[in-house]
């Protein structure tokens, strides 16, 4: 069975949809930005334009919204049966909520409650809630579940937004860059948080979607038992994920042509992940991460940064990976300084997170 | 479905496959602790977990005791599915409170903020490497649960999942925990796991 990925739609720092997000990460410059005032403390963020999602109460909803009703429309408006999962990947979702004390709205479920009743889906979507790795584990998820026939179509939202709980807790873990994040450079001081939404649908049935990107191949997700807050030394659990999703799609290493990396801009994750991508023989392939356009965005960035490499993929392009000088990691990895057109199409894209949690999927390109 | 292994925690009730483990109290703190002692088993990290963290650990680690379902078994193919509502609102409410009173973010708070860390804890008491999936929901959804194992049984390369649903926040907790084989999803009957993981 094939399962075709379509009808994905983004809403980052970058702006709107996949076409102009590519195009500014070719031609423009980061959407990171100095700011003192969005939370009463200096940082660099990646803000969504305000004109895409002003600021107000229920951000998540309305950022939700706007990624899934150009979905919706492209589907043709249709009636999503129980042959239709939904799969919600958030680290923190509304937590804004719990500012004003309401525990209840701040509650992971509450999305699905959204979700389900303002599109109509008959079963109960999912939340998965991986720390960083959620999106990919996300995608991991609705592929195989399509492959198993429990559905025969998925929608994958991946979302979180920014807030003062979050930042101020990564800051106090000494974890966030005071200048935009340079992943895998060897000068990097930190990450750079973001907010976004990534949505697509998931489908064994090809037909549905007037613009297919890519192919979902296969999914792993594993953990390195190390350290709740710290990747493990040896990148164990990457290297499990990794092997997880090649081993069932019986494919090697030397089959993977581009690697989309969780690249965080932290000293530890950063050279966690380039040891394991050299004990997965990956160390020639070319490789970047996407934090240094517009910051780790959490839960969206496993959806949002698969959907944006896989679309630079079908034009035949690995983007660069933003900010990189001096490449600083203590493993070989080939990380882009500048964009590279590759001959083939298998991407793997990879995501890591607090916990211990790390996944893979393979994605195949279309090319055009 | 007769041999399921299972761990619950309900009313102040810790029972490991029915059979009362502690002597309830009034408080979750309490049970969670004499449970722990009930247990006699190592997790050096206990004292400093979180409650989301210590109520994981006392329903999983149930299962590695001796003569457990899961005692002796390779720990390299054991993977986690683990459903609750509140997922980390527990800590995540007492670090808002010192935000808010102070404008001090606690690093020891923060790292709990999480729902999936009671599942990174987990594994890491246990040396478990395998696949894990952290689930929110309104209330068990035994569908959800049995599609999450069939995905890592089959396609993940697991042999043995340690499933269930683990709420906790201010005054009320519950848990129901189980382990899922190839076996018990033969012996699938959603009446009777309705029952176990929803009889209060």
């Amino acid at each position: 069975m094939t399962v075709t990925l379509g009808a994905a739609h983004v809403l980052s720092p970058l702006g709107e949809g996949l076409a102009a997000s590519v195009e500014r990460m070719l031609n423009g410059a980061t959407a990171l930005q100095r700011t003192s005032t969005a939370f009463d403390t200096p940082a660099v963020l990646g803000i969504i334009p305000k004109e895409l999602l002003p600021q107000g109460p229920r951000r998540i909803q309305r950022l939700i919204d706007r990624c899934m009703q150009p979905l919706v429309q492209e589907l043709g408006n249709p009636k999503f049966t129980d042959r239709w999962g939904c799969y919600i990947a958030t680290t923190k979702g509304d937590i804004a909520a719990l500012e004003n004390g309401n525990a209840n709205g701040a509650a992971l479920s509450v999305i699905a409650d959204h979700v389900q009743k303002t599109y109509g889906f008959t079963d109960r979507p999912w939340v998965i809630s991986n720390a960083c790795a959620s999106g990919t584990s996300a995608i991991a998820m609705a592929g195989a579940a399509i492959e198993r026939g429990f559905v025969d179509h998925a929608v994958v939202i991946g979302v979180d937004v920014l807030s003062r709980f979050v930042l101020r807790g990564f800051q106090a873990l000494h974890a966030v860059s005071e200048d935009p994040c340079l992943p895998f450079d060897a000068k990097r001081k930190g990450t750079s948080l973001g907010e976004g939404c990534a949505a697509v649908v998931l489908t064994k049935d090809a037909s549905i979607l007037k613009n297919p990107i890519g192919t979902f191949v296969s999914g792993g997700i594993a953990h390195d038992a190390n350290h709740i807050s710290g990747p493990s030394r040896t990148g164990e659990g990457l290297v499990r994920a990794i092997q997880c999703a090649m081993k069932k799609a019986n494919l090697s290493a030397t089959e993977i042509h581009a690697v989309n990396a969780h690249g965080t801009g932290t000293d530890y994750n950063d050279a966690m992940e380039s040891i394991a991508f050299e004990r997965s023989g990956l160390s020639e392939v070319p490789l970047s991460g996407y934090k240094g356009w517009f910051g780790h965005t959490l839960g969206a960035a496993g959806v949002l940064e698969s959907l944006l490499a896989l679309h630079a993929l079908n034009t035949g392009l690995v983007l660069r990976n933003e900010g990189l000088t001096e490449l600083g990691v203590p493993s070989k990895v080939n990380v882009l300084a500048k964009e590279m057109n590759v001959e083939g199409d298998l991407l793997l894209k990879t995501s890591s997170g607090f916990g211990g949690c790390n996944a893979a999927v393979l994605l195949r390109a279309k090319r055009q | 479905m007769k041999d399921l292994a299972h761990t619950s925690y309900r009313n102040g009730h810790f029972t490991v496959n029915g059979k009362l483990l502690a002597e309830p109290t009034s408080s979750p703190d309490t049970d969670l602790n004499n449970a722990w002692s009930a247990l006699g088993i190592e997790l050096p990290r206990f004292p400093r977990m979180d409650r989301s963290s210590k109520l994981v650990a006392i329903c999983g680690s149930s299962f590695f005791i001796e003569g457990g379902a899961l005692a002796g078994h390779s720990k390299e193919t054991i993977g986690m599915v683990i459903m609750g509502k509140h997922g980390s609102m527990d800590t995540d409410s007492k670090y808002q409170a010192q935000l808010d009173a102070d404008n001090h973010a606690s690093p020891g708070q923060f790292v709990y903020t999480l729902p999936n860390i009671a599942m990174g804890e987990f594994s890491i008491q246990h040396g478990l490497y395998g696949s894990g999936l952290c689930l929110l929901n309104n209330a068990p959804d035994l569908s959800q649960m049995r599609e999450a194992c069939v995905i890592l049984l089959h396609d993940h390369g697991m042999d043995a999942i340690v499933c269930g649903w683990s709420d906790i926040f201010a005054d009320q907790a519950t848990a129901t925990f189980m382990v899922v084989t190839e076996r018990t999803l033969a012996d699938w009957n959603a009446a009777e796991l309705e029952k176990i993981f929803n009889d209060h």
